[in-house]
């Protein structure tokens, strides 16, 4: 099974076009091989041609590079490397977010890509105004994002967590953002997440209010009854027509508003070591994720509305191959949709090298 | 360069602000020699011990610059720094650092918006209206709390919103940043100012700091031993030699009723007179006398191996105590 998967890598770093990252030189690289459990790293390149033949002799079942720049990358000690700087790194996962029970593979993709657009529109580009950023298929259940603008590169760790307590919302300060003792809402159109609290807000005050029965809905909110839900009507009707108002809903919505709606509703999500680690090794764009065999693919903004991985991030051609089933499996890849159950079957070889990587079938 | 002096014609301006290029431009052309030995540099030198005496005191008495002793208050400033760079101390350089940043914050709230966006234009900070970078706010913001975190900041197109005093707030942390990377070294300077009172200082501060505070007699330098035991003999100490020993006990900071304990059994002891000297010395602040100073009062005894690496009691003293666990003596770095 290894061998098959080796070879078949082999064959796809010696025609692949592989993208090189900026500045390959002064990056770490790091190696992870089929049947090994050890990452081989601290390896550097003076060439392009070398890291290609590197690949396609080797075969990696992974492949990584530094998000930062060295001045010896290839030092096994950390602080004999010399850091120049990093590229800002994103990871969104499927395994960091929370999914509905049961989500199928397509609605974990939907809810992935939804997650990564906001990431990228709302935080990245409105917030941070950041420019150069690529976004790239990981090969397996997320997006990464790099962004290379120069002022982020300098960014130290601590830094680095600051951005993602910013996209996620962790360390705000409701006090500071609504007031403390007079309650005002923020406009919609300031800016960070005030201008998103108040888009919340008021996303919520429309919803509530173009229901049939909003009031009902409000009494659904722990510790609101009759009374309070019809002033929280009145409330938000009054906050429709003047946002300025002040202390314009009583202090339970307000209690609601900070423990449940204003965050939960516009907070981004990425993983926070990722981007906080300033020596992260990260997936070579163009090489291949040996968990499934697809291409860890940069994609444009314009395409990533319709990319879909099993379609777009495959590797391998469709010329038909015996395989021994180990255990029974259902699959959707491209062309090839089967319940497999055991024995010897035909597939076309990306199903092949997918189903081998997930271990679920071996060459007969 | 920061066009302050051009703009207004104000070297007082400028002065406030002596880690800025064009504050260096001012003196570097002195004769180093002069500034040394002159009589016409006493001044500036004794200005440069006061800064650095001020910085380990945490006190923030500002000096007044004007037209007239704006050269002086640059030179100090750099002395300042020289003698700083000379000492070799991370507690020193960090207090230093923080000190002389605080004293340009107090200035900075003073002046024109125009000032305020020059000298932070030369400190690399751009702001634009009532905003600046957010890669700024983070790297200089003091802390990550409240309106500090990121988070609870209007942010936009990578630009925060800030106030004033917020503005001024992230220049000093960039002030101090720049004043604690400016090396300036010059030779001998320790021979031509007299650091004593510094060294007692440091130690003193450095004492204080520690967790756990108690007197530990066994760490004292063979000559304030010597004192002690002299007064325990019963054999008559000199005045120098009192003064000393009490200035050495206040330095670690024991209290001035213990100080007393230790002089009583004095034969001339008067208990009225020791506690007025007592007072005097632990009021005033007199620091304890250097090494060299001990020597010519004959007053240094048996010096040791750890006497060999240090200049002032004092040291000794925060040596001891500092590395006793470790059993070890420092290795040349003073
Ligand atoms: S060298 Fe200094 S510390 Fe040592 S005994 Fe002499 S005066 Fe005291």
């Amino acid at each position: 099974m290894e061998e098959f998967l080796q070879k078949k890598f082999k064959e796809y770093y010696s025609n692949a076009d592989l993208a090189m990252p900026r500045r390959f030189t002064r990056r770490e690289y790091g190696f992870m091989f089929f049947g090994k459990s050890t990452m081989m790293r601290h390896m550097s390149f003076s060439s392009s041609q070398k890291i290609k033949a590197f690949l396609a002799d080797k075969a990696p079942a992974h492949v990584f590079y530094s998000s930062a720049y060295y001045t010896k990358p290839y030092e096994t000690d950390m602080k004999d490397k010399g850091w120049l700087g990093a590229d800002l790194i994103f990871d969104l996962d499927a395994d960091h977010l929370s999914l509905p029970e049961n989500c199928t593979y397509e609605k974990m993709l939907s809810i992935v890509k939804r997650e990564t657009k906001k990431l990228v529109e709302d935080f990245l580009i409105r917030d941070f105004g950041f420019r150069d950023l690529e976004l790239v298929f990981s090969g397996s259940r997320g997006y990464h994002i790099h962004v290379y603008d120069k002022e982020a590169l300098d960014l130290g760790s601590r830094e680095r967590r600051e951005i993602i307590d910013y996209i996620t919302g962790n360390g705000i300060s409701l006090d500071l953002i609504l007031g403390k003792e007079n309650y005002a809402i923020p406009s919609e159109k300031e800016s960070g997440w005030y201008g998103k609290i108040g888009r919340a807000v008021n996303e919520y005050a429309d919803k509530i209010l173009s229901m049939e029965n909003g009031v009902e809905e409000l009494k659904k909110i722990k510790g609101i009854g009759d009374v309070k839900a019809e002033r929280i009507y009145e409330g938000l009707k009054k906050l429709k027509k003047n946002p300025k108002v002040v202390n314009a809903l009583p202090k339970e919505f307000i209690e609601y508003l900070k423990e449940k709606l204003a965050i939960e509703s516009s907070k981004g999500e990425a993983d926070e070591p990722v981007t906080s680690d300033i020596h992260r090794l990260i997936r070579f764009p163009t090489s291949l994720h040996g968990k499934t065999g697809f291409i860890v693919k940069s994609l444009s903004f314009e395409d990533f509305d319709d990319f879909d991985p099993l379609q777009d991030a495959i590797a391998f051609g469709d010329e038909l191959l015996q395989m021994r089933v180990l255990k029974p499996f259902s699959i959707e890849i491209k062309d090839f949709h089967a319940n497999v159950k055991e024995g010897i079957i035909e597939m076309p070889e990306y199903a092949a090298v997918f189903a081998c990587a997930r271990g679920l079938c071996t060459p007969a | 360069m920061i066009g302050i002096g051009t703009k207004t014609g104000k070297k007082s301006t400028i002065a406030r602000y002596p880690f800025l290029l064009e504050a260096f431009e001012m003196i570097k052309d002195e004769s180093m020699e002069e500034i040394l030995y002159s009589e016409a540099f006493r001044g500036s030198r004794a200005l440069a011990v006061a800064r650095v005496q001020s910085a380990l005191k945490n006190d923030e008495k500002q000096i007044f610059i004007d037209e007239r002793n704006c050269f002086e208050a640059v030179l100090s400033f750099y002395l300042a720094k020289a003698i700083v760079t000379h000492i070799k101390d991370n507690f020193l350089l960090k207090r230093h650092s923080i000190f002389e940043a605080k004293n340009a914050y107090y200035y900075l709230e003073k002046e024109s918006e125009e000032v305020v966006d020059q000298v932070a234009k030369s400190l690399g900070i751009e702001r634009e209206g009532d905003k600046i970078r957010f890669v700024t706010f983070l790297k200089y913001a003091p802390n990550s709390y409240g309106s500090w975190k990121l988070v609870n900041t209007r942010l936009s197109g990578g630009m925060v919103e800030i106030d004033r005093h917020i503005f001024l707030r992230i220049m000093q942390e960039a002030m101090r940043e720049r004043i604690e990377r400016i090396r300036f070294s010059v030779s001998d300077i320790d021979k031509a100012i007299d650091l004593s009172s510094i060294y007692a200082e440091l130690s003193s501060r450095k004492i204080a700091q520690r967790k756990e505070y108690r007197i530990e007699f066994d760490s004292f330098p063979p000559c304030m031993k010597n004192i002690i035991a002299q007064i325990e003999n019963n054999i008559n100490v000199s005045h120098l030699g009192r003064f000393s020993l009490v200035a050495f006990l206040n330095g670690i900071g024991m209290k001035e009723e213990e100080i007393m304990k230790i002089l009583m059994p004095t034969p001339d002891f008067d208990d009225r007179v020791a506690r007025y000297q007592v007072e005097h010395i632990t009021g005033k602040e007199y620091s304890a006398p250097s090494c060299d100073s001990m020597r010519t009062y004959s007053l240094c005894f048996e010096p040791d191996n750890l006497c060999a690496k240090i200049k002032h009691p004092m040291q000794y003293y925060e040596y001891k105590i500092n590395h006793k666990d470790h059993g070890r003596v420092p290795s040349k770095e003073v």
